[in-house]
C-alpha cells in the first residue's frame, strides 16, 4: 500500500508538470514526486484545517480524481502524456563509439548501485537523526494518531510540546508522512521511503537535461559527481526537510533556465512550504526577475511567479496568522519538571558581526567536508562561465551568509548550520555548472 | 573506515580523511596543467579538473558511503522495527515500552527528570510515549532519572521499571 501512496503523489506531479511545462520526459519524471508530494500535503493541510480526518478514503479518492481528470483533460487537448523531447546531444568528448558505449556502462552501473544503495539504506534505520524523529517524525506520529490538525487550543494546539514540536515550521514534511501512515500504518522505517524519492527524481531530471546538451555519458558523469557527495546521500536517507528545499530550489533553478517563470514561482512556493529557509529562495527569485523586469523584458513573468509562489503557500500563511505562529525557532516545553536548568526557549536572537561564522564557512569548504571539491572550485567556475542563471543560488547564498554572519545565537552554529545550508543549493548549484560548460562547449568545440 | 561510523544522530557535516583532501587537490592541480598545457585554454583546464576530481571524490566517498551500507546491513538487515531500536537504544526502548503500557491507558502524563529538557533520554522517552502527550495535570507521573525531591508528594509508585525510571500514580499515597 505504501507503494499506491508514493505512486498517487507521483502521478499528480507528473500530470501536472505535463499540463503546464513542456518538458522531456527525463525532466518530469525526475520532478513528479517533489512536486506532486507538496500539492497533496498543501490539501491535506487545507483539508486538515476545515475538519476533514486523516483518513485514507477520501484523501485518496480525491487524489484519484485529480489525477483522472487532469489525464482525461491532458488526452482531451491531444497533449503528450508518456513521450517528450528527449533527444541526447552528441556527446562532447571526442571518444570512439566503443569506448563511449564501455564507459557510459560503467558510469550507469555506479549510479544505478548508488541509488539502489540509498533506498536500502533508508529502509534499515528507523527514524533515528534528531530533527527527523523530535521535530518532524513526532509531529506526524500525532497527526496521524489524532487524525488532524489539533486545532484544540485546550490540548497541545498544532502539536504543541510533543517532543521539540516548532509550530512555526511548515508541516509539509509531517503530512507527507501521515500520507504514507494513512496507506500502511504507522511505521518510523517506511516514513524514510520519501527522501530516496527525492534524490531519485534529482538524479533523474539531472540526466535528462544535461543529456539534452552534453550527451549521455557526460550526462552520466554529471549525475555521478552530484550523487557522490556523502551529505547528500545522507540526507536522502533520513526523514529531514533539507533534501525537499533542496529539491524545491534545483527545480526552480531547472525552471528559470527554461524561463519558465510559473513553474519557478511555484518551486519558490513549494520551497516556503518545505523549510522556513525557503523564504531566501522566493527573495531571490523576487530579486532576480525583479532585475530582468526592470530591464524592460519579463515583467509578465515576475507577476506569473510571484501570483504562483504566494496562491501555492498562503493557505499556510493565513493559519499562521490566525493561530498566531510566529516564524521563529520557539519550541515550547510544557509540563516538565526538571531539577536541571532547562535551556531550550524562546529565541535569543541579537545583532552582532561574526566573521568567524563566514571564516569557518570557507574552512569547511577548502577542508572538503561534505561535498568533496565541488565549491573549492565554484568560485573559479562561476567567475570562468559568467552567466546571469548564478544570480538565483548566489542571492540565496548571501541570504544565508547574512543570516550567519550578523545573527549572533546562529553564527554559534555555523560549522554545522552552512553545510545542511549548503546542501540545500548544491544539487541546483550542480545543474547549474554543467549547464553553463554546456554552453561553453557549445562556443568551442574541443 | 573512510568516514567516522554513522551514529544514527544529527550529522551536519562529514570530514573526509586527509589523505584523500591531498590527493584531490594534486588531482585537480595535475589535470588543470595537463589541459592548460595541451590546449592552452584556463577554462578547458578548469572543467578537467571539475570532472576528474569530482568524479575522483565520488570514487572515494561511494566506497566510504559502501562501507557505512555494509555496517548498517550488518547490524539492522532483517530486523523488526522494533528490534532496530532496541539495536540503537538497548534496554532504554524496552524500559520506555513498558511505561507507554502505563500511558496508553492514560491520554496524558507528567515527565519528571533530574536531567536537562532537551537531554536525549528525556526526548527519547517522550517520543516512545508518543500518541500520549505531557500534561502537568495529569494523575500519571513518569519519573526519569528523578531525585526524591522532584516526586510531588501524594504520587505513589506504580511500577518501578529500572532503576531510573519509574512510573507513580497522583493520589495513591
Amino acid at each position: 500500500m505504501i507503494a499506491v501512496m508514493l505512486v498517487a503523489a507521483f502521478a499528480l506531479g507528473y500530470l501536472t508538470l505535463c499540463a503546464v511545462t513542456s518538458w522531456g520526459v527525463y525532466e518530469r519524471l525526475g520532478a513528479a514526486f517533489a512536486l506532486g508530494m507538496p500539492m497533496v500535503t498543501m490539501q491535506m493541510f487545507v483539508l486538515g484545517w476545515a475538519g476533514v480526518p486523516y483518513e485514507l478514503t477520501p484523501y485518496l479518492t480525491l487524489m484519484a480524481v485529480q489525477c483522472a481528470a487532469l489525464y482525461g483533460w491532458l488526452r482531451a487537448r491531444g497533449a503528450r502524456v508518456f513521450n517528450g523531447d528527449d533527444k541526447a546531444a552528441p556527446g562532447v568528448l571526442p571518444l570512439s563509439a566503443r569506448l563511449r558505449g564501455a564507459l557510459a556502462g560503467v558510469m550507469f552501473a555506479w549510479v544505478a548501485l548508488k541509488l539502489v544503495s540509498v533506498f536500502y539504506m533508508s529502509s534499515l534505520r528507523p527514524l533515528f537523526a534528531w530533527d527527523g524523529w523530535a521535530n518532524w517524525g513526532a509531529r506526524a506520529r500525532l497527526f496521524y494518531e489524532r487524525k488532524g490538525l489539533m486545532l484544540d487550543f485546550a490540548d497541545h494546539m498544532f502539536a504543541r510540546g510533543a517532543v521539540v514540536s516548532i509550530p512555526s515550521y511548515p508541516p509539509h514534511l509531517p503530512l507527507a508522512e501521515v500520507w504514507l501512515y494513512m496507506g500502511a500504518g504507522y511505521s518510523a522505517t517506511g516514513a524514510k521511503l520519501l527522501a530516496p524519492m527525492i534524490l531519485l527524481g534529482i538524479a533523474l531530471h539531472l540526466y535528462g537535461a544535461v543529456s539534452k546538451s552534453m550527451g549521455r555519458l557526460e550526462a552520466l558523469a554529471c549525475v555521478v559527481i552530484m550523487t557522490g557527495s556523502p551529505l547528500l546521500g545522507y540526507h536522502a536517507t533520513e526523514g529531514y526537510a533539507d533534501i525537499w528545499l533542496a529539491a524545491a530550489v534545483y527545480f526552480g533553478c531547472a525552471s528559470l533556465i527554461k524561463s519558465d517563470t510559473l513553474m519557478a514561482g511555484l518551486w519558490a512556493g513549494i520551497a516556503m512550504w518545505c523549510k522556513v529557509e525557503g523564504i531566501f529562495f522566493a527573495l531571490a527569485l523576487l530579486l532576480v526577475l525583479g532585475t530582468r523586469a526592470a530591464r524592460g523584458r519579463g515583467g509578465s513573468g515576475l507577476i506569473c511567479a510571484t501570483v504562483a509562489a504566494v496562491l501555492f503557500v498562503l493557505p499556510w500563511h493565513i493559519f499562521r496568522l490566525h493561530y498566531d505562529i510566529g516564524l521563529g525557532h520557539e519550541t515550547e516545553r510544557v509540563g516538565l519538571t526538571f531539577g536541571a536548568q532547562a535551556v531550550r526557549g524562546a529565541g535569543q536572537y541579537y545583532i552582532a558581526f561574526h566573521t568567524e561564522a563566514l571564516l569557518k564557512l570557507v574552512a569547511a569548504m577548502a577542508s572538503m567536508q561534505s561535498f568533496g571539491p565541488f565549491f573549492v572550485m565554484l568560485p573559479f567556475v562561476v567567475f570562468a562561465f559568467k552567466s546571469d542563471t548564478w544570480l538565483l543560488p548566489m542571492i540565496n547564498f548571501a541570504c544565508f551568509a547574512v543570516l550567519y554572519a550578523f545573527i549572533g545565537n546562529w553564527s554559534e552554529h555555523a560549522d554545522t548550520f552552512t553545510q545542511r545550508n549548503l546542501l540545500t543549493l548544491y544539487p541546483a548549484l550542480c545543474l547549474l555548472s554543467a549547464q553553463a560548460v554546456a554552453r561553453f562547449i557549445k562556443q568551442h568545440t574541443l | 573506515m573512510i568516514f567516522s561510523p554513522l551514529t544514527g544522530v544529527a550529522i551536519n557535516e562529514i570530514a573526509l580523511p586527509l589523505w584523500a583532501v591531498v590527493s584531490l587537490y594534486c588531482v585537480i592541480i595535475a589535470a588543470a596543467s595537463f589541459t592548460f598545457y595541451r590546449t592552452r585554454s584556463w577554462r578547458l583546464a578548469l572543467i578537467a579538473a571539475l570532472v576528474f576530481a569530482g568524479l575522483s571524490h565520488a570514487a572515494i566517498a561511494d566506497i566510504g558511503w559502501a562501507q557505512w551500507v555494509m555496517a548498517d546491513s550488518k547490524r539492522f538487515g532483517g530486523l523488526s522495527e522494533p528490534d532496530k531500536y532496541r539495536a540503537l537504544e538497548r534496554v532504554f526502548y524496552d524500559q520506555a515500552m513498558r511505561v507507554r503500557q502505563w500511558t496508553a491507558r492514560s491520554p496524558d502524563y507528567v515527565l519528571i527528570s533530574s536531567r536537562q529538557a532537551e537531554d536525549f533520554y528525556v526526548e527519547r522517552m517522550q517520543y516512545h510515549l508518543l500518541p500520549s502527550l505531557i500534561n502537568t495535570s495529569s494523575e500519571l507521573v513518569v519519573a526519569l532519572d528523578a531525585t526524591d525531591e522532584l516526586i510531588p508528594q501524594d504520587a505513589g509508585l506504580v511500577e518501578r521499571v529500572s532503576d531510573t525510571i519509574s512510573v507513580y500514580r497522583r493520589g495513591r499515597r
